[in-house]
């Protein structure tokens, strides 16, 4: 494909999906590999127009953190594994936005990661819900205990009593408690 | 460091001040100078310009304030443990030009850079201020919309602002700045009641972020200058960014400036992590797309902010805060616009009253 006949593909794929103008001049600011390689993308797994809008902006980020350029993110194991995989289109997708946001922000993966693993270590009982702070963005954890028995509440109190310990570390974790 | 014009924008009202007669008779004879009736549209954004904001900070504007100049601080909130400052505004923007300032939305409408050639009027404010608060001691900042010492060659405001500060023995003067320009300081006697403090960041935030201000280093010396002359020094390591090398380099930072100032003469230090609200993180996109360290791991933060995710955030300023306390001294410290959980997690204590840290900060140490 031409560089003309790109942008006239992207052109239509925008005006199709209502993509905002300023996600357009975007798209079309970048070269012409990542130009093509994003509407292969946008194309292969039928990509929604906020998914889209996320990749460019999450391309764009790492891009300038990491000092690569877009074709080779794109081409990186994490993102060719999570578009390669099996699924419908719009779960692929969803799971390439997942691994940008990875790489995009590496540590607060790595410790919400760390922290779900740790929640999941805890066998809660299903009375019993522990919730981490959406992206970690403030240092509270929220615990939810419904109980319509008797014997559902004293379930439910006897696990927090015995994940008690285990969650106080967790919210020191919350709090920058270990090493950074 | 000496920052340029383009051009002088003086209002008629004040023509015969004596702050347009120190202007004009230290400005380049290069710039523009023209008189208008009323200033006010002159301070507004030049929409056809691509970057107003910018073009506001080369336009300077000898104007009159029509409010008063002494009001609590602007970030303060009942949502964060806060320190009790009051700002003395006597001009409003920056010629330094910091990726993250936060005057990029503040002063969106109005970027024409501001100075009031009534700032006299600021003096029967404080008289009167430091008459209500007889019995305690009020920290009184002229940083927060501009920094204090950018053009004060120019302007010479800060002579009068020492002087007056220096009689008055219940109220402390805090010029904060990230420029070199001290020589009026060294000119006039504080007698204790002026504190200079810089804005401190490592060399690495310095070369991506800050535009035109004095390096790390040369404010490190100016302190020294400064503190040798008989004022009071204290330092902002504001904002925080938490890069990857972060712990490191602010660690070399810390290192620097003990190595310089003896952290026992340093009244206090303040901590602030990066924090940006969604329309300031738009403009920051807009007018520094290649700034690196603008794109880290900040996430929206219940109070509406973007700021470094908070496990990230705490364990950073914890890592400088043991840094400070090793170097075993009890130099004040506090935290800039954070809640009162995080400060209990970094200093261990739930935060006092903002009254009773302003006090605390604004007082001499034995």
């Amino acid at each position: 494909m031409s560089s003309a006949e790109t942008e006239t593909a992207i052109r239509r794929w925008a005006a199709d999906k209502h993509l905002p103008d300023a996600a357009l001049a975007r798209w079309l600011e970048l070269d012409e590999a990542a130009r093509a390689a994003i509407l292969a993308l946008a194309r292969e797994l039928r990509l929604r127009t906020a998914q889209l809008v996320a990749a460019l902006e999450l391309l764009g980020e790492i891009a300038l953190r990491e000092n690569r350029g877009l074709v080779a993110i794109l081409e990186s194991d994490p993102i060719r594994s999570a578009i390669a995989a099996g699924g419908s289109a719009p779960a692929r997708g969803s799971r390439m936005l997942e691994a940008l946001r990875a790489i995009r922000f590496p540590r607060l993966t790595r410790i919400r990661s760390e922290l779900e693993a740790r929640l999941r270590g805890l066998g809660l009982p299903p009375a019993l819900r522990v919730r981490l702070p959406r992206e970690l963005a403030s240092d509270e954890l929220t615990l939810e205990l419904r109980a319509r028995t008797r014997a559902e509440l004293e379930e439910g109190l006897k696990a927090l009593e015995r994940i008690g310990p285990e969650l106080a570390r967790i919210v020191e974790r919350l709090g920058g408690g270990d090493e950074i | 460091m000496k920052f340029e014009l383009d051009e002088l924008l003086i209002e008629e009202s004040c023509r015969a001040s004596a702050l347009v007669r120190r202007i004009r008779a230290r400005l380049a004879e290069t710039v523009a100078v023209s008189y208008v009736d009323d200033a006010r549209a002159a301070a507004l954004a030049d929409r056809s310009s691509p970057d107003s904001f910018g073009a506001g900070k080369r336009r300077m504007i000898v104007t009159r304030k029509r409010g008063g100049f002494v009001t609590a601080c602007p970030a303060a909130s009942s949502k964060f443990a806060c320190c009790g400052y009051l700002v003395m505004n006597l001009g409003s923007n920056c010629p330094m030009d910091c990726s993250y300032c936060f005057l990029q939305e503040y002063l969106a409408d109005n970027p024409g850079f501001q100075v009031y050639g009534n700032y006299g009027d600021a003096f029967d404010e404080l008289e009167r201020l430091g008459r209500a608060g007889a019995g305690r001691n009020l920290r009184i900042g002229t940083g927060e919309l501009a920094d204090s010492l950018a053009f004060d060659s120019l302007t010479g405001i800060s002579l009068d602002l020492v002087e007056f500060f220096a009689h008055r023995p219940n109220l402390l003067l805090e010029l904060k700045t990230k420029t070199d320009e001290i020589e009026n300081l060294l000119r006039v006697d504080p007698r204790g009641h002026t504190l200079v403090s810089w804005t401190l960041s490592p060399a690495a935030v310095f070369r991506s972020s800050e535009r035109a201000s004095a390096s790390p280093a040369a404010r490190i010396a100016a302190a020294r200058r400064v503190l040798e002359a008989g004022y009071r020094v204290a330092f902002h390591l504001d904002p925080i960014i938490a890069y990857p090398d972060a712990p490191a380099d602010y660690a070399a930072l810390l290192e620097a400036l003990f190595d310089t100032i003896a952290p026992q003469r340093i009244a206090f230090l303040s901590l602030g992590g990066l924090r940006m609200t969604p329309g300031l993180r738009r403009i920051v996109r807009r007018r520094f797309p290649d700034d690196h360290m603008m794109v880290g791991e900040e996430v929206l933060s219940p109070d509406g902010r973007f700021r470094a995710f908070t496990p990230l955030r705490v364990g950073l300023y914890r890592a400088i805060h043991d840094q400070i306390r090793r170097a075993g001294v009890s130099t004040p410290v506090y935290l800039c616009m954070e809640a009162a959980s995080v400060h209990e997690r970094v200093f261990g204590t739930r935060p006092g009253s903002p009254g009773a840290i302003g006090e605390g900060l604004a007082r001499e140490r034995g």
